[in-house]
């Protein structure tokens, strides 16, 4: 464990890119307080709106983000070690496994679409593509730096410093992608069911 | 202290279980009855923590980094819990 100081400052075991990691939790808290507080006077329409969307691919999609999180987390540890070629293969399977996620997100959109399910059908729908919508930049952002890490990282020198604080603060930014979806599964798949 | 590839993966294992866990909960419907929403937002928190502290090693941050993500992951459960609770 590292000093209060350096880790205030940033380092390679706790990067500055946590300053921007909790930046974006917080607007993300916005958000949700706005989708909730707009919910309160038509909880009925809400719940009715969000059984439209399918719980079990929201379900396999939460599976996924959390098994690509745990294959870059993976890939941090190996790099940690020095493991050059284990960390490339981590982040590799990494990316093969969340790719599955963003294929889920784009058939539910097309097939919510086409059934003429848009953002301005209601209110409920309104929100739920502007929160599926942003985390799903976010997605794409992630899996845009693991594939630039993947394809500029010299990973035969991961243990400098400069190569693993890249590893590791993707890896943080691909966790938080993840940390996000755990909030809005249950808030817009799972709770209008009970 | 960094986490070990042992530890990484014993928290996915408990993270899929505790996904499935609070899916099956939520899809018995309305006969579990309204508390089932407090104990699927626990799980959520509980996973959110997990990766905080396991995959994103925030253990390696101060005091104030865990104090600020221990304020925003308790806002967002009770949040989203408290509001669905009493919002019917």
């Amino acid at each position: 464990m590292q000093s209060g100081k350096a880790a205030e400052r940033g380092s390679v075991n706790f990067p500055s890119i946590w300053a921007f990691i909790l930046a974006d939790c917080f607007s993300f808290a916005i958000l949700f307080t706005i989708v909730m507080t707009e919910r309160i006077g038509q909880a009925d329409l809400f719940d009715k709106a969000a059984r439209q969307l399918d719980p079990a691919l929201g379900l396999i999609n939460t599976l996924i983000l959390i098994t690509g999180s745990w294959l870059v987390a993976l890939a941090v540890a190996a790099a940690r070690r020095g493991d050059g070629a284990g960390a490339r293969k981590w982040l590799i399977a990494g990316l093969a496994v969340s790719s599955a996620f963003g294929a889920i997100k784009l058939y539910e959109y097309t097939t919510k679409i086409s059934a003429g399910i848009t953002p301005i059908t209601n209110d409920f729908f309104t929100y739920c593509y502007m929160l599926t919508g942003l985390h799903f930049l976010h997605y794409i952002g992630g899996m845009g730096a693991l594939i630039a890490l993947v394809f500029n990282i010299d990973f035969s020198k991961v243990s400098e410093t400069s190569a693993l604080n890249w590893i590791v603060s993707v890896g943080i930014f691909w966790h938080m992608v993840d940390l996000l979806w755990l909030f809005i599964y249950p808030m817009l798949y799972l709770l209008p069911l009970i | 202290m960094i986490t070990t590839a042992r530890t990484l993966t014993i928290t996915w294992i408990t993270l899929m279980v505790a996904t499935i866990a609070a899916f099956v909960l939520c899809e018995m419907g309305s006969d579990v009855g309204r508390w089932a929403i407090w104990v699927a937002m626990l799980i959520a928190a509980v996973k959110a923590g997990a990766v905080l502290h396991f995959f994103m090693e925030l253990h390696e941050g101060t005091a104030a980094w865990k104090a600020a993500f221990g304020v925003w992951l308790s806002y967002c459960t009770a949040l989203i819990a408290g509001l669905y609770y009493f919002t019917v």
